[in-house]
């Protein structure tokens, strides 16, 4: 099925709401796997985003400049005892994206609810 | 672990940074599913739904790296070796087959007059229109005359593999005509002196002495007159369909011509 120029897909809009979740948390930047995580527990799905299909989206969404991301500091990794984490945060024009998609029926009929904040 | 394995697979060949990137990024995410208790069926899971969309963002990274760099898809890479660099030799031995046509029907004692004259006339005269054809092709892909500020290049430059591997098999089809050729065919055995020639003569411009780089202008004006003029000048090696060779000679040739769009003219080595 062809997407409709600007429309968002389902997995997008839930991953600018979890963005959104995120910054109502007061913890701005997420990383891939709570991103998963975060959509799973919203959705109660049984399974967590396959890794193609989620980076993939986060991949299409950043280059749409709707979310921006960085590298962590590798300190703040080897201090926790794992790999660095890749942060993302949602820009102004993803959340005006999202708003947009959830107010009209372009929007998924499931797991775009904004919820409470996200872990 | 499948997954690694899996990721690795996929971000071979890519631009270092975006294949690096996924692997970390994925190195970090599997420490963090792992982390949760998952047993190693759920991530492997996790990695086989997605590799359908794996697949496709390969293939978007390798066009946007294409794009970037200018350079043609394998195929078309295929394409204009194939009928750019390719086929020169074997218009050239066109050429040769044509020219001994005309000697043959020149000297051959039960020809009539004026045939005998005018033939080899018309024949050495398509030859003539064959190689101005090709010189007027390979001009359209030399540098402008005005051109921006040369540079140096690099001594050697870099021969991808596939190209290596196309060189190494021509070399190798080239040498089997020679040895069969020797022993039966005349034919067989310019045809492969041909090619071995064509593939010294590539491989010596791609990793020879220093070239200086100019901005390349083709000269497009030509390269119609030159098209016309080559497949015009494979017309006497049609004509000597019954000997086989020099006709199918000639429909490479003509093939070559046709099939190459501006395109691969413009980027292929020729």
């Amino acid at each position: 099925m062809r997407r409709k120029p600007g429309a968002l897909l389902p997995l997008e809009v839930s991953i600018l709401t979890a963005g959104i979740d995120a910054m109502r948390a007061e913890e701005p930047e997420f990383h891939g796997f709570s991103i998963a995580k975060a959509i799973q527990e919203r959705d109660a799905a049984r399974r967590l985003t396959a890794h193609g299909t989620l980076y993939k989206a986060l991949g299409r969404l950043e280059r749409g400049g709707l979310l921006e991301s960085r590298w962590e500091e590798p300190e703040l990794a080897a201090a926790d005892g794992r790999p660095r984490r890749r942060l993302y945060r949602i820009t102004g024009t993803g959340a005006a994206a999202v708003t947009r998609a959830l107010a009209t029926d372009d929007a998924p009929r499931r797991s775009y609810r904004p919820g409470p904040a996200m872990p | 672990m499948f997954t690694r394995f899996w990721v690795r697979t996929y971000t071979r060949g890519l631009p270092g940074d975006a294949g690096a990137a996924r692997l970390a990024e994925i190195d970090s995410d599997l420490h963090e599913h792992r982390d949760t208790g998952a047993p190693a069926v759920a991530i492997v899971g996790r990695t086989l739904r997605g590799i359908p969309a794996d697949v496709m963002w390969r293939r978007e990274e390798r066009r946007a790296m294409q794009a970037a760099s200018g350079r043609l898809s394998g195929f078309q890479t295929l394409w204009a070796t194939a009928t750019q660099a390719w086929f020169a030799p074997f218009a050239v031995l066109v050429g040769v087959f044509n020219v001994l046509m005309a000697v043959a029907v020149a000297v051959e004692d039960d020809s009539k007059m004026p045939g005998q004259v005018i033939g080899p006339i018309v024949v050495l005269a398509l030859t003539a229109a064959l190689l101005t054809g090709l010189r007027l092709r390979w001009r359209s892909g030399e540098p402008a005359a005005v051109a921006s500020e040369p540079t140096v290049a690099p001594s050697a430059t870099p021969v991808s593999t596939r190209r290596r591997v196309g060189y190494v098999a021509l070399a190798v089809v080239a040498v089997a005509a020679v040895i069969v050729g020797a022993m039966s065919s005349l034919y067989l055995l310019a045809a492969g002196v041909l090619t071995l020639a064509g593939v010294a003569a590539l491989a010596r411009r791609r990793s020879g002495a220093p070239r200086i780089h100019q901005a390349r202008t083709p000269r497009t004006e030509h390269v119609m007159l030159a098209d016309v003029l080559i497949i015009v000048g494979t017309l006497p090696a049609l004509g000597m369909w019954w000997l086989i060779v020099p006709a199918v000679l000639a429909l490479i040739v003509i093939g070559g011509v046709i099939g190459t769009g501006p395109r691969t003219r413009e980027r292929a080595a020729f």
